[in-house]
């Protein structure tokens, strides 16, 4: 039986980052949804995990966010999703996006504030 | 060596079938689109997830995604938000690396396809995960001798592969030798647990052993065995920065090689013997510049005997040899390009004349080209060898007739493993083994020196990728996976900058500390008083805005300046182009009152601080430091996801033209001394199961006593047991 066309629905697409020291693992994964009719929605997703030692063999999560694309961003979330982040991108998320992500943790800032930082990685393309 | 079965034509069915039969279920399976229908609250009739490490007849793979219990099922609604759990079970579980596994650094691509269906009247959907988990091993070797492995043995040469015990049957057939049946054995130890690249345990003098092989063979004209163990030194898998840099870059792995070898084989109407014990110890050192270039050395002494009989058989040609060798050499492997050169030489002793009776010097250079039209593997493969034995006490010690060289279509390596070849013999593919024997020192006396060139030229006619079509059609999904490891790459540059010690010792970064950072904090805590006082007059619709300008941005300054004070982060923080200040500056032009708002003014004078910190870091080396570093770290993982991904097929069939010259000398006055031989034959590689390769090369220039040509063919099975 020839073989019918498979719709492609979901595409996730993850790195993990560990930090130079190896205390600080940094996961930034992309989700691009395609929904019956055709619409289709980003999702960006930042967790942030330390260890006392490399010696420790687990990560413990200090705080993650999973939050939907602003719709103006969906062309920077497909350039990104297919091109890979770029040196701005990578920057703002191991600088800006880390540091928020740890004062969060901290209690120094609220939560809202690490969602929208997160946001901001597809904008940051173009910075 | 793992080589050539008789057993593998029935493997070869069985290989087929299976992969018939995988692919006849997805035939069958699939039946529709499910364009413009709704996909959730549909039963879920099946759930199919594959990898391409899957298709590597990896069946501990298989065994691990079948454990993994989705929040899926099968006879069950669909719904969205468990097909987003699933992923985030796929990729979180069975295979996710350790921390420990290689580079701190890893990549994947998770897909989701559906195709719906009616199934006794009822709406049905089938759900195919397509899992790529792109990790990044701290071994990958970047030899040309790896090449082949990569493409026809991905699982092994990735350290995916799950045992630690191979049989590989071995068949090969060259005219003199006759039909040559073996087997290879090789049983590695056992790792610490933390998976297949995990540095062995060392616990004991038995316990550094990593491996034990065996390679044998005989038939009605040859025999032959070898067998060794060896000790490897790893890198530590989780080397710190400061490690990282005080480590030898001239090792990056070392190892020692103990054992034995014994040949009996034919020359002409002669037989010679030889019986080694050997010791021997390679390394090689870290990749060098961008294109992984690997410099790589070692020494070994080996003793035993060497044996001779026949019409033309001398006293000499039975002696004890001792035997001190050196060895050094460049190699490296692009996406198309892969080169050796390497230099041998061994001095030995018979106990005849001075302490070192003869020495015998080798060169090696060999050169790669290929390219993967479409999968269709084209390679091209130049290789270069010459070597000269001179006795260091005239007549008085005579060359062993075993040490000498001889032309045929058998290739000898003179170090113990194939791991680096440096070609001991002239290979001549238009003659047998030992063919080319006659040199004004006698018939079946072989030669003191030689020069060989052999082009062998590969075209792919026939193949089946490893990534199924469906996928590589998929617009953009390719694109994904090769940007994977230039993300991983930024990424690790960015973390490498950000920890890079000239934060903490280069006097322009530490003055713009000294000075550039007080004044954005003088500068801030005026925009503030600014900021705050606009607060009560910000229109309702722009609140939020404000807000979060407030919350966001102008807050963290203040907490980046303390952190970069204290050593905690670099300057950066404060100064990359999406900072914390350079969004305040944004915030402050977006709530000016016009071009002489002092708040603009504020914004221009911050912006400029922060570029003057960025001038400041730029002029060190700091990103060119990092981007160096992240990018030799991602050389090895740029080029095997390219591999695996662009050029690796299931099955693959090539046509091979080959052309060979050589001589070996001193030649007999009067009589041609260069051989050269054109020939043509066929290759058929199964991935991860059978290397084929069968031919047969004309002998251009034919002498008295030599045929027409020879037939040669190996045959390599994999894995017997399959994985």
């Amino acid at each position: 039986m020839a073989k019918a066309q498979k719709e492609l629905v979901k595409i996730h697409v993850k790195f993990t980052v560990l930090t130079p020291d190896q205390l600080k693992q940094i996961v930034f994964a992309l989700d691009k949804n395609t929904a019956d009719d055709g619409t289709v929605s980003w999702t960006i997703t930042f967790s942030l995990a330390t260890r006392a030692s490399k010696s420790d063999k687990e990560f413990t999560k200090v705080i993650d966010a999973e939050v939907a694309a602003d719709l103006k961003d969906a062309p920077l979330a497909e350039e990104t999703s297919a091109k890979g982040l770029n040196k701005p991108q990578s920057d703002h998320l191991t600088l800006n996006v880390a540091t928020t992500a740890e004062r969060v943790a901290d209690g120094k800032l609220k939560r809202a504030t690490l969602e929208r930082s997160v946001k901001a990685t597809l904008p940051a393309r173009n910075a | 060596m793992r080589k050539r079965s008789v057993w593998a034509a029935l493997l070869v069915g069985c290989r087929f079938a299976a992969i018939a039969s995988a692919q006849g279920s997805d035939a069958v399976r699939l039946e529709g689109t499910c364009k413009g229908q709704g996909v959730e609250g549909r039963e879920i009739r099946d759930i199919h997830i594959s990898t391409p490490f899957d298709l590597l007849h990896l069946k501990f793979l298989r065994g691990k995604i079948d454990s993994i219990k989705l929040p899926l099922q099968r006879r069950t609604p669909y719904r969205d938000a468990d097909a987003d759990a699933a992923i985030e079970t796929l990729e979180s579980l069975a295979l996710a690396p350790p921390p420990s596994f290689g580079l701190p650094i890893s990549g994947s691509v998770i897909t989701l396809r559906t195709s719906c269906a009616e199934e006794n009247g009822k709406p049905v959907v089938d759900l195919d995960f397509y899992y790529f988990p792109a990790q990044v091993p701290a071994l990958w070797p970047s030899t040309r001798e790896s090449k082949t492995e990569d493409t026809t043995d991905a699982a092994h040469s990735s350290g995916a592969a799950p045992r630690r015990f191979w049989l590989t049957p071995t068949v090969a057939y060259s005219e003199s030798a006759r039909l040559v049946a073996g087997a290879s054995v090789l049983v590695e130890s056992q790792t610490n647990g933390d998976g297949p690249q995990s540095a062995p345990r060392k616990e004991s003098v038995l316990g550094k052993i990593d491996s034990f092989s065996f390679d044998g063979g005989a038939s009605s004209q040859v025999r032959f065995f070898s067998a060794a163990i060896t000790d490897d030194y790893l890198p530590s898998r989780q080397p710190t920065r400061e490690e990282s840099e005080s480590s030898r870059p001239w090792i990056r792995k070392a190892g020692f090689r103990a054992g034995v070898t014994y040949r009996d084989e034919p020359v002409d109407d002669n037989r010679m013997e030889e019986g080694t014990g050997f010791l021997e110890w390679k390394a090689d050192s870290s990749t060098v510049g961008k294109v992984g270039m690997v410099i790589r050395y070692g020494t070994a002494v080996d003793g035993g005997f060497t044996r001779a009989s026949g019409p033309t058989a001398t006293a000499a040609d039975d002696s004890r040899v001792f035997t001190l060798k050196g060895f050094a050499g460049t190699t490296f492997r692009s996406r198309h390009h892969t080169f050796s050169a390497s230099y041998g030489i061994a001095t030995s002793h018979t106990g005849a004349g001075a302490v070192f009776s003869y020495s015998k010097q080798l060169i090696d250079v060999s050169h790669g080209l290929s390219f993967s039209p479409n999968y269709f593997p084209m390679e091209f493969d130049t290789h270069l060898a010459a070597g000269r034995i001179e006795t260091h006490c005239g007549t008085d010690c005579a060359i062993p007739l075993a040490e000498r060289f001889f032309g045929g279509n058998v290739e000898r390596n003179f170090l113990s493993d194939q791991s680096w070849t440096i070609r001991s013999q002239p290979l001549l593919r238009s003659l047998p083994l030992n063919g080319l024997d006659t040199t004004a020192g006698g018939a079946g006396r072989g030669g003191d020196r030689f020069l060989a060139i052999n082009v062998t030229a590969g075209f792919g006619v026939a193949r089946k990728p490893l990534i199924p079509s469906e996928l590589r059609n998929e617009p953009g999904f390719l694109q994904r996976i090769d940007n994977t490891p230039k993300t991983v790459t930024e990424l690790l540059a960015s973390a490498y900058a950000a920890t890079d010690k000239a934060f903490l010792t280069d006097p322009g970064i530490q003055m713009a500390v000294a000075s550039l950072v007080p004044m954005i904090e003088a500068e801030m805590a005026v925009a503030q008083k600014e900021w705050d006082g606009r607060a009560a007059g910000i229109p309702a619709a722009n609140e939020e805005t404000f807000s979060i300008c407030s919350d966001d941005q102008l807050a963290q300054v203040p907490l980046d300046i303390d952190d970069i004070k204290t050593q905690k982060k670099p300057i950066t923080l404060l100064s990359n182009n999406s900072s914390h200040l350079a969004e305040s500056a944004k915030c402050f032009r977006q709530f000016s009152r016009g071009p002489d708002d002092p708040l603009i003014a504020l914004a221009n004078r911050l912006d400029d601080l922060r570029k003057s910190i960025n001038a400041a870091v730029a002029s060190t080396d700091v990103f060119v430091r990092a981007r160096t570093q992240a990018e030799k770290d991602m050389v090895l993982a740029d080029r095997t996801v390219h591999t695996l991904f662009h050029e690796t097929n299931l099955i693959s069939f090539s046509p091979v033209v080959m052309f060979d010259a050589a001589v070996i000398g001193p030649s007999v006055p009067g009589s041609p001394s260069l051989r050269y031989g054109l020939g043509g034959g066929g290759r058929v590689t199964i991935l991860s199961t059978l290397r084929l390769t069968v031919g047969y090369s004309a002998n251009m220039n034919r002498q008295p006593n030599e045929g027409p040509g020879a037939l040669f063919a190996s045959m390599e099975v994999l894995d017997i047991w399959g994985r």
